[in-house]
């Protein structure tokens, strides 16, 4: 297990270097460079080749490469000239701290629960570790500084981090709740009419483009709605309304929910469509599986068999399926964020790719890269949890 | 229950059945896949509505239609901008007064040269590299499943915009692929060929332990004649609806790269570029280029798709011909 998982992060990290080098390359082949712009400005003139050595721009690809990975894995300490403003302190402790604890709490989970909660209190666990850590994170790495001159790549991006986050497990949350429990009727129910209804709608949802749902969205939902009824149920952009500090705690829950929805559910509508089909076809496996005939044989009434037989084991499958999915959650976020004005990482990617910013632009693909890596490892291992059968070697 | 002697020690058994009224047509697969393939009327649908679409977009510059980027003006003179569908203007004009159902016939064609060059690029690349690694296991297959796993932990979508935004600027790249739909397509093609990759590779692994093949390889047939006589013909129905899934996911992609400014650049016509222009024309009151191009977007792919489900069930073997 140990061995496994150490492969798998070795391949992550080979994956996350070619990653890094191949959009560092295509970077450089656009014509103008981060400087073009600022050469349209004839006063700017004294100051471009200033830039151009502070920035390192002058210097050989491969030069420039070392130092931007150099500077991406190393914390910023007191003595770093540019792209920190934190510096290393002993509140940097805690995510280790977090990452420690949340280890020994999983090896506890693992050998002391033995029944289908595990896999459930492993994720809690890790969940709560993660959020713990994010939100006391002092620590910070050393991204460089915005060519748009917009400060600190590390401060942008993490300041924005958590918008996306936010965002991105509403939306997964949401497709788990509502697509797994209308998988599983679809197949007990198999050949009905809403079985029917329901994989003509997946497949709608499946050849709709996210932005194409975002939009019809925001302007049936939220635009249309409103002039139409006169009631502001949900609002067009945005992640929080400008008074939010002076709210009420109900009315804080309210306005997040009323700009959360829209953008999660355009997001969690596709994932929707493909659990539903995903849980639909692996609790048909198993209905037609040799055990469950044999449960049936022996009398059992059908809730149980339903339920304790099939329901536990059609339900394994779906975590490789989720954790593939993450890539397409993150692909839909850039979308949907830049469609509802939402303060996240993916709408921040599109205007650094459009000013070609390139520390922005390599830390928020960077950071893109090492949530799927995780992911998959984090689902690979979740499946050996859950799953007996599963071996690792 | 009806009898008949079969006079098969007659020197031509055929004259023989046939003068007992049976027909020996024999019936091939290709008879028995076009039948259940016929019995799938969705399929069928979106087959028929693919073919006229495909014609629509080839026969464009021959039909009664404004040029997509022609700016129409009324009789004294003054431009047509946002004018509601009305006859002779069936979906209406765009906020620079051109025809908006000139501009979605014209927009198909970026759609479907995108998802066709994408869908031959990765049913080519991802047949080579699947039967290379599942026929020569060992260190070849190690080598190109490492290479392949490596492509497809790739995030696709951030990858894709940051190649459609340099595109243009690269400069030892001829200008029909900075600028046109081919350059997208292989783009995107060149991002999505590693899971029919994987699944030809699972395919070979478990064909070339087949007695068939062995058969095969006993009786002296060079490597050459067993892929391409005995395994690949019996891989190719996996082969065939992966790739039209790719065809499908590739106009999403290319309509995703447009919509976000990062595919094939104004003023050709795109349903990408479209659905964005529209969206900011809706909030505005101005529905019809959202609805006509989005529909036009979604019918699309959606036939697509209805048509490789059509294709998956037909060209299973297993398959009765009689469907519920």
């Amino acid at each position: 297990m140990l061995a496994y998982i150490t492969r798998r992060l070795v391949y992550g990290l080979v994956t996350l270097l070619a990653l890094s080098i191949i959009v560092f390359t295509l970077l450089q082949l656009s014509g103008g460079g981060p400087l073009d712009r600022l050469k349209l400005n004839p006063r700017m003139a004294p100051y471009i080749q200033a830039l151009t050595e502070q920035w390192g721009l002058d210097q050989p690809l491969y030069k420039q490469y070392w130092t931007w990975l150099r500077n991406y894995v190393s914390p910023c300490t007191s003595t770093d000239p540019q792209g920190c403003t934190s510096s290393f302190g002993l509140k940097n402790a805690i995510p280790i701290i977090m990452l420690v604890l949340a280890i020994a709490a999983t090896a506890f989970v693992v050998y002391s629960v033995k029944n289908h909660w595990r896999g459930a209190l492993v994720l809690l666990v890790w969940f709560v570790a993660i959020l713990f850590a994010f939100r006391n994170m002092s620590i910070a790495f050393n991204w460089g500084i915005s060519f748009q001159g917009a400060g600190p790549v590390w401060d942008l991006v993490f300041s924005r981090v958590g918008a996306t986050f936010r965002l991105g497990f509403t939306a997964l949350l949401l497709a788990l709740m509502v697509g797994i429990p209308l998988g599983i009727y679809q197949a007990i129910r198999q050949y009905s009419f809403f079985d029917q209804l329901g994989t003509t709608a997946a497949f709608v949802a499946f050849s709709t483009p996210i932005f194409v749902i975002a939009l019809a969205l925001q302007i049936l939902l939220a635009l249309k709605l409103e002039q139409w009824t006169g009631v502001k149920l949900f609002y067009v952009t945005g992640m929080n309304n400008p008074g939010y500090g002076e709210m009420s705690f109900l009315q804080q829950i309210a306005d997040t929910l009323q700009h959360l929805t829209l953008p999660a559910l355009s997001i969690a509508l596709i994932s929707l469509a493909g659990y539903s089909r995903f849980q639909r076809a692996s609790m048909l496996d198993v209905l037609h599986s040799d055990y469950l005939r044999t449960a049936k044989a022996k009398g059992l009434p059908r809730r149980r068999i339903i339920v304790k037989h099939a329901l536990r084991n059609a339900l394994i499958p779906i975590v490789t399926l989720v954790s593939l999915d993450v890539a397409f959650i993150i692909g839909g976020a850039i979308i949907t964020e830049s469609i509802f004005g939402w303060p996240g990482i993916g709408r921040l990617y599109i205007v650094a790719i459009g000013t070609v910013d390139y520390p922005v632009v390599m830390s928020i693909v960077m950071i893109i890269g090492i949530g799927i890596v995780i992911m998959n490892i984090v689902a690979d291992i979740l499946y050996g949890v859950m799953d007996p059968r599963v071996r690792y070697d | 229950m009806t009898d008949i002697e079969y006079n098969l020690e007659s020197e031509e058994p055929e004259l023989a059945l046939e003068a007992e009224g049976l027909s020996v047509e024999p019936i091939t697969q290709w008879d028995l896949f076009s039948a259940r393939l016929r019995r799938h009327r969705l399929a069928m649908l979106s087959a028929l509505f693919l073919a006229l679409l495909v014609v629509l977009v080839l026969i464009a510059p021959l039909l009664p239609l404004h040029p997509p980027t022609e700016r129409l003006l009324d009789e004294s003179g003054r431009s047509l901008v946002n004018i509601a569908p009305r006859p002779g203007l069936w979906f209406g004009t765009d906020e620079l007064g051109r025809d908006v159902l000139s501009r979605i016939i014209y927009g198909g064609r970026a759609s479907l040269i995108v998802g066709l060059t994408a869908g031959i690029l990765v049913a080519l690349f991802g047949t080579l590299v699947g039967s290379l690694a599942g026929y020569y296991p060992g260190s070849v297959d190690q080598a190109l499943m490492r290479f392949t796993d490596l492509w497809l932990g790739l995030p696709l979508l951030p990858v894709a915009i940051v190649v459609g935004r340099i595109l243009p600027e690269i400069a030892f790249l001829p200008g029909w692929l900075k600028q046109g739909p081919f350059g997208i397509a292989l783009l995107i093609g060149f991002l999505s060929w590693g899971s029919l990759a994987r699944i030809v590779r699972a395919e070979f692994l478990s064909l070339r332990e087949k007695e068939f093949v062995e058969a095969a390889r006993a009786a002296g047939a060079p490597d050459r004649r067993i892929v391409f006589r005995h395994i690949l013909p019996n891989a190719m129905s996996p082969i065939i609806v992966t790739t039209t899934l790719v065809v499908g996911s590739a106009i999403i992609i290319e309509a995703a790269l447009s919509f976000l400014g990062f595919g094939v650049p104004p003023p050709t016509p795109t349903w990408g570029g479209m659905v964005s222009e529209g969206g900011r024309l809706a909030a505005r009151g101005f529905w019809w280029e959202l609805v006509f191009s989005g529909a036009a977007l979604v019918a699309t792919v959606l036939a697509i798709n209805f048509f490789g489900d059509g294709l998956r069930d037909a060209l299973d073997p297993t398959q009765t011909i009689e469907r519920k």
